[in-house]
């Protein structure tokens, strides 16, 4: 367990924009076309088009939890007006599964980054029971901290991210209008 | 997966620009000072550079920077390209200035407040009369127009060419006054100083905002960049960590295993031996 300021999550600014500090404890492993991501690897948009496979760890079959994938750098990264980007969400995951045996309240959005470079964050909640999680209206400026406390999610319980950016570069400066 | 990858090349280098570029935000009253430029032999070649040079070139004295107005009551002060006072006063930091090489001295007028220095230009007027008139905007706009913007960078203030109609009387008036200045040519760029104040300002106020705000948002990108980078470094030292430890575990395992195997086919060697001995 790394110290806290060399937690990826921390110096990748995870914790600090999207997520309080929190103790991990369920191993969650997200994997794009068999290539397992790691904190604040670079995907391209061509790998992260369809929804991933999510495994996660946790031992009893009764306990259910909710995974939320968001993007804070909407639509850039230097104005984040749209932060945080609903991608996907995912409720009553049984323990030791996987997300395919959840419920999928808002369905996978294949990631277009447009302007400079995002982070994708996968963010793993226990919940207390199985419960029913009503979809938000639209999918920007959702704030998963508020989501965990309508829900009584807590903190999470596992958390990792990725970066991507266009194919073809991170479409740079603007010139001012 | 290119972390170095960095779309702005101006990552922050040394100390001394942040130094620089703080102290301009401690006081956004002040226009662009000498100082806050790195010098032309800084050694990253970028447009940005290139912008910040020639904004050096043409910076103007921000209103109130170590010129003191006018001593008589409430008139401003006018201050040719040299730094003298037109009117007779000499302050003596001016003096300095003028050793300065690539520094202009502008005239210090106030946009706001005094109608008397915008009242130079505008036909008719005696330049020395402080007017009383609430025509101020008409003369901004006669101003405005005469004046040519400026979106080409490289093009310097001083080669704007100063309008005709209001050159007549401004130049009389300082011929008038200036007894040290007695050059045509003198007042001929007085009057282009004056003439283009107020709109090189604005502009050059514009450009100093966006100057500094892409500046700030290229430092912000160049610092979102290295936490990325450190970010996947540390991952990848802990991912390392863990694996190494893993890796000395399951060796460990797999001698024990090992070894409990060959005390089984050592034992079991014994029982063959035992099981033909009777015959």
């Amino acid at each position: 367990m790394p110290p806290r300021e060399r937690d990826p999550l921390v110096v990748g600014r995870v914790i600090g924009d999207v997520l309080d500090p929190f103790t991990k404890s369920v191993s969650m492993t997200v994997t794009y076309n068999n290539k397992e991501i790691t904190n604040s690897c670079e995907l391209k948009r061509s790998q992260i088009a369809n929804k991933p496979r999510v495994d996660i760890g946790g031992d009893d079959l009764g306990t259910f939890y909710t995974l939320v994938m968001v993007d804070p750098d909407a639509p850039s990264p230097s104005e984040p007006s749209l932060r945080e980007y609903l991608h996907w969400l995912v409720t009553n995951i049984p323990a030791t599964t996987g997300a395919t045996y959840g419920q999928e309240v808002v369905c996978y959005e294949s990631p277009k980054p447009n302007v400079g470079i995002h982070r994708y964050v996968f963010v793993l909640f226990r919940q207390l029971g199985r419960q029913t999680v009503y979809a938000p209206g639209w999918r920007q400026n959702f704030i998963t901290k508020d989501f965990a406390e309508l829900y009584n999610l807590g903190s999470p319980v596992a958390a990792v991210y990725f970066n991507s950016q266009r194919d073809n570069g991170t479409g740079g400066r603007r010139l001012p209008p | 997966m290119d972390y170095i990858n960095n779309s702005n090349n101006n990552i922050n280098g040394p100390d001394h620009r942040h130094h620089h570029l703080s102290s301009s935000s401690s006081s956004p009253n002040s226009s662009i000072s000498n100082n806050n430029y790195p010098s032309s032999s800084s050694s990253s070649v970028t447009p940005n550079n290139m912008e910040d040079q020639v904004w050096n070139d043409l910076n103007l004295v921000p209103l109130n920077e170590g010129l003191p107005l006018n001593n008589n009551n409430n008139d401003i002060g006018v201050y040719d390209f040299l730094g003298r006072s037109i009117n007779g006063n000499v302050p003596r930091e001016c003096n300095q200035m003028q050793q300065q090489q690539q520094r202009h001295v502008g005239p210090v007028l106030n946009l706001n407040s005094s109608p008397a220095g915008v009242d130079f230009l505008a036909d008719n007027f005696d330049p020395l009369v402080v007017s009383r008139n609430n025509n101020t905007d008409h003369n901004l706009q006669n101003l405005m127009m005469m004046i040519q913007p400026n979106h080409n960078p490289m093009s310097s203030v001083g080669r704007v060419p100063p309008p005709p109609t209001s050159l007549d009387h401004l130049q009389d008036g300082l011929m008038m006054n200036n007894d040290d200045e007695s050059s045509p040519f003198q007042a001929l760029a007085s009057a282009t100083r004056l003439t283009t104040t107020f709109g090189r300002r604005r502009l050059q106020e514009n450009a100093a905002e966006r100057c500094h705000s892409r500046r700030m948002k290229n430092r912000e990108s160049a610092a979102r960049s290295r936490a990325r980078r450190e970010a996947y470094t540390n991952e990848l030292e802990s991912e390392l960590s863990h694996l190494l430890a893993e890796n000395a575990e399951l060796k460990k395992q797999h001698e024990q295993l090992g070894l409990v195997v060959n005390a089984q086919v050592a034992r079991r060697h014994v029982r063959k031996r035992a099981s033909t001995a009777p015959f």
